[in-house]
C-alpha cells in the first residue's frame, strides 16, 4: 500500500465530522449607526473623513468615536458653508474679466440677504454650482445647516431621529409612511449631517446646466475617499487657477442705448457667471451638461497624464468602472455607469480632447454649409447624448444610435473607432478595420475633389456650397451601403457608384476590407457601420492629399501605389 | 387565527444550519433609506427584508400595535433592544435567527418609474376610479375651466358637481364624498437585476429550521424583496 494518497481515495470514517457551527461573519458594525447604505450619505461621511484626516478602511470606520465624528462631520459643513456663495469685486464697467470670491460664511450669518434674496444673479452673487439648492431653496438649506452644525456642537443626541428634508437630502420627500398623512422622513443626526455635507461640499464634481447638477459615484467609503482626494487635487491644481473668472465680451465701443420696450421688466445682468459653472474641474467640456459623466472622466485621465499622476488616475477609474453614478439635481436624479475601455481611452487623454473637438468641429450635415450653428438646439443635444452614450457602454446598440445623426466627425474620433470595432462586441480583425478606414477615407476625399469641381471657383460662400456638395455625395453612398440586400450587392453598389461618379477606381488598400466582406468574415451590418463611419471622418486641416491621422501601431496597410498618399500610416 | 409564537421564548441556539437561496422573479428595488423623491436600491437585501420575508412566508402578518407589544416582550425576555427598520417595523426572528455567510451575484442597476400609492388630503387628481357623477366636473377641471381647492373663497355649494360653470372656484371638501383621497405618482425608482441566486448560510435551531423549510416549501404568502412587485423564490436547505 502506497504511502501517497490519490485525489480519489477518500479515508473511511467511521462518523460523519460535522463543521463546528461558525461565528457568524461579523460584518464591521460600527458602534455608532454609520449611513454607509446610501450613496449620498456616504459621499458626505468621506468628506468629512478625508477633511479631518482620519482613516477610512472599513475596521477603522467601525471603531470610530462618536466625539471625533461629530466633530469632523461639524468641520466639514461648516467649510462647506464657506464654499455657499460668491461673488466678485470687479465691475463689469471698468473691466471685462471679472473674479470672483466666495463670501464668507461670518458675512452670510450677519446678512441674511446674501443667502437668499430676489436680484442676487443679477449682481453677480451667485451660489456655487456644488451646492444642491435652488435659488428659492437657499434659504433652507442654509437654515437646516446651521440647525445641524448647532446640534452636532451641542447635547442633541447622534441617535435622535429628525426629519431628512428637501433641501439637504434631495432624494428625499414626504410620503405617507404607513400614517394618513405625507411627512418627511426621518433619520437620524449623522445621517443628516452626512446628507448635509453632500450637499454642501465643493469636493464634488458639478457644473450649471440650468440648475445645479453634481455627480456622486457609488463606492465602498475608502475608494470614495480616494476618488474625493484625486477630485481636490485636480480643483486646487494650477491649471484650474482660471476657473473663478469669467471673461466678458468686449464692450461696445460706443454706448448702445437700447430702445426700452414696455414689456422688459428689468434690464439684463452684466454680470456673467465663472467658468467654474460650466465644471468645477480642470478640463471640463466647453459645456458639461451636454455630455454627462463622460466628460468628468476624461478629464480625470487627462489630468493624471498633465500632473503626472498617471497610476493614481488609473486607480480611480478602474474603481469607478461599472459602478453607478448618480447624476444629481435638486428636480431630477438619474444614474449612468461606463465601461473599462473608457479607462485606458481617458488615461491618453483621448476621450477629452475628443469631446473638445466634437464640441467645436463637428457639424450634422444639415448644417454643414452654416456660418455658425447653435450647439444647444434639439438635434445638437440629441447627437451629444447618443454619442456620450456611445463613449460610456460601447456597444453595439449604443453604436447605431451615434451613426443615426448624420454628422461629420473630427478626425481625433479614428482611435476611438478603431477601439470600438477591435474590442469583444465587434470583434474585427485589424487589418480589415484599417482597410476599411482606407475606403471611407478616400471616398470621404474624392467626393470633395468631385464637389470642387463641381462649383464654379468664382461663387460666393464657396466653401460653404462645397461642404454641401460634398455632404450630399457622401449621403448618397451611405444610402447606398445601408439599402443594400447583401453583403455583394453593397459592394457592387459602392463600387459602380464610385465608379461612375469619381472615374477612378477603389484604392487598392480597400482590397482587404472587400474580400472580407464578400467572403463573410465580417457580416453586414459590421460592413455597413465600418464604411459609414470612416467616410464621415474629416480629414484634419485640410483638405488636400497630406493627411496626419495617428498611425496605427504595427499596421499593415502598405501603399505600393504611390499615387495614393498613405492615410493610415505606413510600415 | 391563532399562531404558535412559543418557540420564540426559548433561549436562542443556533446549531443548525441552513443554505437559504432566494432567486429574483422580477426586478428588485431593495430601498432601506432616504425614500420619497428617489428610490435607491441596494445591492443586496437587509437582514430585515429577509427576515420578513421569512415571516412571510410563516404566515406571521401581525398588525402594528401587536407587533409592538410581542416586540417589547421579547426585548424583556431576551435582554436586549429590538433592531428595527427606517419604518418602524421590527422582525420577530431577529433573536433566533443569523445570516453566518452570504453569496452576493452581481446586478444590474437601471431607473424605471414605479407608482407610488400616496394619501392626500387636498389634492383631487392621480385616480382613475371615481363617482360617474363627477366626471363632467373631472372633465372641466382637467380641461382648465374650473379649479378646485381649499381657499376660502372656493365654493362649497353641493349643488356644483352638476351645476358648475366656467370660471368656478370649487371647495374640494364637496367632491370629498365622491372622489378617493388615494392616488398614485409616478416616482423615479432603481432596480436591480442580480445575475444569479442570493445565498445566505443561515444559522438557526432545530425546531425553527424545521417550520421554516416547511414555511419556504409552501409559503403562506407569495414571497418578495423590497417592493410588493420584486417577487422571489426561495429555497431551503438543511446542511449537516
Amino acid at each position: 500500500m502506497s504511502n501517497t494518497l490519490s485525489l480519489f481515495e477518500q479515508p473511511e470514517l467511521d462518523e460523519h465530522w460535522t463543521p463546528p457551527t461558525a461565528q457568524p461573519v461579523k460584518a464591521e458594525k460600527a458602534l455608532l449607526d454609520l449611513p454607509l447604505d446610501h450613496p449620498y450619505a456616504r459621499y458626505g461621511l468621506a468628506v468629512a473623513l478625508y477633511q479631518s484626516q482620519l482613516s477610512a478602511k472599513a475596521s477603522d470606520v467601525a471603531a470610530l468615536d462618536e466625539a471625533t465624528l461629530r466633530a469632523a462631520l461639524a468641520d466639514s459643513i461648516e467649510s462647506g458653508l464657506g464654499s455657499f456663495r460668491m461673488r466678485t469685486l470687479d465691475g463689469p464697467i471698468l473691466t471685462r474679466e471679472l473674479n470672483f470670491v466666495p463670501v464668507r460664511l461670518s458675512l452670510l450669518r450677519q446678512d441674511k440677504t446674501l443667502v437668499q434674496s430676489s436680484g442676487l444673479a443679477a449682481q453677480g452673487i451667485y451660489i456655487y454650482p456644488s451646492v444642491l439648492t435652488t435659488d428659492g431653496n437657499a434659504k433652507d438649506t442654509f437654515k437646516n445647516a446651521e440647525l445641524v452644525l448647532a446640534a452636532l456642537r451641542g447635547d442633541k443626541k447622534s441617535e435622535a431621529m429628525q426629519d431628512l428634508g428637501r433641501s439637504f437630502a434631495p432624494t428625499t420627500g414626504k410620503i405617507n409612511n404607513g400614517s394618513g398623512s405625507q411627512t418627511p422622513p426621518k433619520g437620524n443626526l449623522i445621517e443628516a449631517a452626512c446628507a448635509l455635507i453632500a450637499t454642501l461640499t465643493p469636493l464634488k464634481p458639478a457644473a450649471w446646466p440650468g440648475q445645479n447638477t453634481v455627480i456622486i459615484p457609488d463606492l465602498p467609503v475608502a475608494e470614495l475617499r480616494d476618488f474625493i482626494e484625486l477630485f481636490e487635487q485636480m480643483s486646487i491644481s494650477k491649471i484650474a487657477e482660471d476657473l473663478m473668472m469669467a471673461k466678458l465680451h468686449p464692450a461696445p465701443k460706443t454706448p448702445v442705448v437700447a430702445k426700452k420696450k414696455a414689456s422688459d421688466a428689468k434690464p439684463k445682468s452684466e454680470f456673467r457667471r465663472p467658468r467654474l459653472h460650466s465644471g468645477n474641474y480642470p478640463f471640463a467640456p466647453r459645456d458639461a451638461g451636454v455630455f454627462g459623466a463622460v466628460g468628468l472622466l476624461g478629464a480625470i485621465g487627462r489630468w493624471a497624464k498633465y500632473a503626472n499622476q498617471k497610476e493614481r488616475g488609473a486607480k480611480v477609474l478602474a474603481s469607478l468602472a461599472e459602478r453607478p453614478l448618480y447624476i444629481v439635481s435638486y428636480d431630477k436624479i438619474s444614474q449612468a455607469r461606463f465601461g473599462h475601455h473608457v479607462v485606458q481611452l481617458s488615461l491618453d487623454g483621448r476621450l477629452s480632447e475628443l469631446l473638445d473637438a466634437l464640441w467645436q468641429d463637428s457639424r450634422l450635415y444639415a448644417d454643414i454649409d452654416a456660418a455658425r450653428v447653435n450647439r444647444q438646439s434639439p438635434a445638437y443635444l440629441l447627437f451629444y447624448l447618443q454619442t456620450s452614450r456611445w463613449l460610456q457602454q460601447f456597444s453595439p446598440a449604443s453604436f447605431r444610435d451615434f451613426l443615426a445623426a448624420r454628422a461629420e466627425y473630427p478626425a481625433l474620433i479614428e482611435p476611438v473607432l478603431r477601439q470600438f470595432f477591435l474590442q469583444n462586441h465587434m470583434n474585427i480583425p485589424l487589418d480589415v478595420v484599417n482597410s476599411a478606414g482606407a475606403l471611407g477615407q478616400w471616398l470621404n476625399r474624392t467626393a470633395y475633389f468631385v464637389a470642387d469641381g463641381e462649383v464654379e471657383a468664382t461663387a460666393s460662400e464657396r466653401r460653404g456650397k462645397v461642404q454641401k456638395v460634398k455632404a450630399k455625395i457622401l449621403v448618397e453612398f451611405e444610402s447606398a451601403a445601408m439599402s443594400a440586400k447583401d453583403p455583394v450587392d453593397m459592394l457592387f453598389r459602392i463600387s459602380t457608384r464610385a465608379g461612375r461618379l469619381l472615374q477612378t477606381d477603389m484604392p487598392a488598400e480597400a482590397k482587404r476590407f472587400m474580400d472580407a466582406v464578400a467572403s463573410g468574415e465580417i457580416n453586414q451590418n459590421q460592413a455597413v457601420w465600418l464604411l459609414v463611419a470612416y467616410m464621415r471622418i474629416r480629414a484634419p486641416k485640410k483638405e488636400t492629399g497630406e493627411a496626419e491621422l495617428s498611425p496605427i501601431p504595427e499596421a499593415e496597410v502598405t501603399t505600393e501605389d504611390t499615387t495614393e498618399t498613405p492615410l493610415l500610416g505606413e510600415e | 387565527m391563532k399562531l404558535d409564537l412559543s418557540l420564540l421564548q426559548n433561549p436562542p441556539d443556533f446549531s443548525t444550519r441552513a443554505i437559504l437561496a432566494v432567486e429574483a422573479l422580477a426586478p428588485l428595488s431593495l430601498v432601506s433609506k432616504m425614500p420619497g423623491k428617489y428610490y435607491r436600491s441596494q445591492p443586496e437585501p437587509s437582514d430585515a427584508m429577509l427576515f420578513g420575508m421569512l415571516e412571510n412566508a410563516l404566515g406571521w402578518h401581525i398588525a402594528d400595535k401587536e407587533r409592538n407589544a410581542l416586540l417589547k416582550r421579547l426585548e424583556k425576555r431576551h435582554k436586549s433592544v429590538a433592531s428595527r427598520t427606517g419604518v418602524g417595523f421590527g422582525s420577530l426572528l431577529q433573536w433566533h435567527l443569523r445570516v453566518a455567510g452570504k453569496q452576493i451575484p452581481v446586478s444590474m442597476h437601471y431607473d424605471d418609474l414605479w407608482a407610488q400609492h400616496l394619501r392626500g388630503s387636498s389634492f383631487a387628481d392621480g385616480s382613475r376610479n371615481y363617482d360617474r357623477r363627477m366626471i363632467p366636473l373631472m372633465n372641466a377641471k382637467r380641461a382648465g375651466r374650473v379649479t378646485v381647492g381649499d381657499t376660502a373663497d372656493a365654493k362649497r355649494d353641493l349643488d356644483l358637481i352638476e351645476n358648475f360653470s366656467d370660471g368656478d372656484k370649487i371647495n374640494i371638501a364637496i367632491l370629498r364624498p365622491h372622489f378617493p383621497q388615494y392616488y398614485a405618482s409616478p416616482t423615479p425608482r432603481e432596480y436591480i437585476v442580480p445575475d444569479g441566486p442570493f445565498r445566505y448560510r443561515v444559522e438557526t435551531s432545530a425546531a425553527l429550521a424545521k417550520i421554516l423549510a416547511e414555511a419556504v416549501e409552501q409559503p403562506a404568502a407569495p414571497l418578495y424583496l423590497g417592493s410588493n412587485d420584486g417577487w422571489v423564490e426561495a429555497t431551503w436547505e438543511e446542511i449537516a
